[in-house]
């Protein structure tokens, strides 16, 4: 497969993040001792500093917390997308996550409405998650 | 602390800002520092501290050795993006004042192929889970600004005033990249090509190279200098994220906490202050940073800003010399922020001069908010 966007640099921390898109889960750390979910990765909890977590996979919904339609100023790697939506997607768990939204005009996106995850097979390694809206596929 | 150890900028210096595609960044550098140095009437050997980035992220203190040939005993490096040099300020006062370093240089520069982001000196880099998405400041900027939308019903056209106000300085201001362009109105922002919506090209800081410096020492020393010396009276920072997706806003941010620790320490109030200074990447920066400075309640900053408010005669100046959106935005540019505060202040700002101005409030912001100090400056 040939993917020409950023590729994500995978780490120790990561791994089970990306793990877990191949098997078309969306995973994030949840605290073993106070239970929060969190994203980005962290090795600590922001809640209660505690550094245990275990992965837990999260449903993929959420609402848009916020969004823009990008129309320019981008690397060559996007140049072929314009004009694209990048959103801010806040999980009915809490945790609030960067993607594109897919399968939307720009024109319809607003803040608040329902997503739910998209997984996307970018490279035979890497799964990306994506976000739609929550009635698109039905 | 004795009055005769407080910390006072005595030394400004702007290079020419634009493409400089004929320059080195170090030879912009060089300028910069010799420039500042003659502004204070001071000489290279005088010279005991440095703060901020080197030419092109170089390190700082053995190459400031030996490029003026001189021994430092104090250095700090600072890596808050736009900010990172003007963010040494507090570093160089404190310094001062516990006279670890009797005269710090703050320099910056940027030259030659210029590439967004050359010469800050590094900054908060987005992490894989922002960079898959050929997301970039713009982007991150656009939805803070949505969101503020959202939130407060913040308009695009209330946006649009931050960019008319940086233009009709910067017209004021003959060394500005964009002045000789001429004044630009809300309807010329709003028609200007989309970026990220709803920012508009006009709304989006320039791109371009640049360089100047500030040289810092104690109010005894400045005693003796050919400058007004220009007092630190407040310094605070903030810090609430790294990932914009952990902020704990999106509309709010470690300026609160920032301007709240400066307004104390200085002992003034909001209402003291004659022209600001903020960090305008891009226009929804200012109208955040206004409301978590305190100029206004918080989602009240569209109305604080509108008819011409923030413009030189308005009730608050903000970016005399015309911002990141019409003066430069080439290398650590929060540093060209405190020079024009400075200049004011002296009462050396020309055509652009705020009337009886005696305090002055810097808000630097670096990266995409991550990164934030305030300042409040005032003459002795």
């Amino acid at each position: 497969m040939n993917y020409s966007k950023p590729i994500p640099e995978i780490t120790l921390l990561t791994e089970p993040f990306w793990e877990g898109l191949r098997s078309k889960e969306l995973r994030m750390q949840a605290c073993s001792q106070c239970s929060v979910l969190r994203f980005i990765p962290k090795e600590v909890c922001p809640d209660c500093s505690s550094v245990d977590y275990v992965w837990q996979q999260v449903s993929g919904l959420g609402m848009v917390y916020s969004y823009t339609t990008i129309h320019g100023g981008v690397g060559p790697a996007f140049r072929d997308d314009l004009p694209f939506v990048t959103v801010i997607v806040e999980l009915d768990e809490g945790p609030r996550v960067m993607s594109h939204l897919i399968n939307c005009l720009p024109d319809a996106v607003e803040i608040g409405m329902r997503v739910s995850v998209v997984f996307e097979d970018a490279t035979e390694e890497l799964t990306l998650y994506k976000f739609e809206p929550h009635d698109a596929g039905r | 602390m004795s009055d005769l150890r407080r910390a006072a900028i005595v030394g400004i210096y702007m290079t020419e800002q634009g493409k400089l595609s004929d320059r080195t960044a170090g030879s912009v550098y060089a300028e910069s520092v010799l420039g500042a140095l003659a502004d204070a009437g001071l000489g290279v050997k005088d010279i005991d501290g440095i703060i901020g980035t080197g030419p092109e992220g170089a390190g700082i203190a053995g190459d400031f050795s030996d490029n003026f040939g001189v021994t430092l005993r104090f250095q700090a490096q600072t890596g808050v993006g736009a900010s990172s040099s003007s963010s040494g300020i507090g570093i160089a006062a404190m310094a001062i004042e516990r006279g670890y370093a009797d005269v710090v240089i703050i320099p910056t520069a940027s030259g030659g192929a210029i590439r967004p982001g050359s010469g800050t000196g590094g900054g908060p880099t987005p992490s894989s889970f922002e960079h898959i998405w050929g997301s970039n400041p713009a982007a991150v900027y656009a939805m803070a600004a949505r969101r503020h939308m959202y939130e407060y019903g913040t308009t695009p056209a209330q946006l649009a005033e931050v960019a008319v106000a940086a233009r009709k300085h910067a017209t004021l201001n003959p060394a500005s990249v964009m002045g000789e362009r001429g004044l630009i109105s809300v309807e010329d922002v709003l028609e200007s090509r989309m970026i990220a919506d709803p920012l508009h090209l006009y709304d989006c800081c320039l791109v371009n190279a640049g360089g100047g410096a500030i040289v810092m020492t104690t109010m005894e020393r400045a005693q003796d200098l050919r400058t007004t010396p220009i007092v630190l009276m407040g310094w605070g920072e903030g810090f609430t994220f790294h990932d914009i997706m952990t902020a704990p806003s999106m509309t709010s941010f470690g300026g609160v906490v920032a301007a709240t620790t400066a307004f104390a320490h200085a002992g003034i109030s909001r209402d003291d202050i004659d022209v600001a200074g903020i960090s305008d990447h891009f226009s929804i920066n200012v109208l955040i940073e206004l409301e978590d400075a305190g100029f206004c309640g918080k989602g009240e900053g569209g109305d604080f800003i509108a008819g011409g408010a923030i413009q030189l005669g308005g009730r608050l100046p903000v970016n005399t010399d015309g911002g990141f959106l019409s003066n430069s935005h080439g290398g650590g540019c929060g540093l060209y922020t405190v020079v024009e505060l400075v200049r004011q202040l002296r009462g050396e700002a020309g055509e652009r001069q705020v009337e009886n101005c005696n305090l002055a409030y810097a808000h630097g912001t670096g990266g995409t908010f991550q990164g934030q100090y305030a300042a409040i400056f005032g003459r002795r």
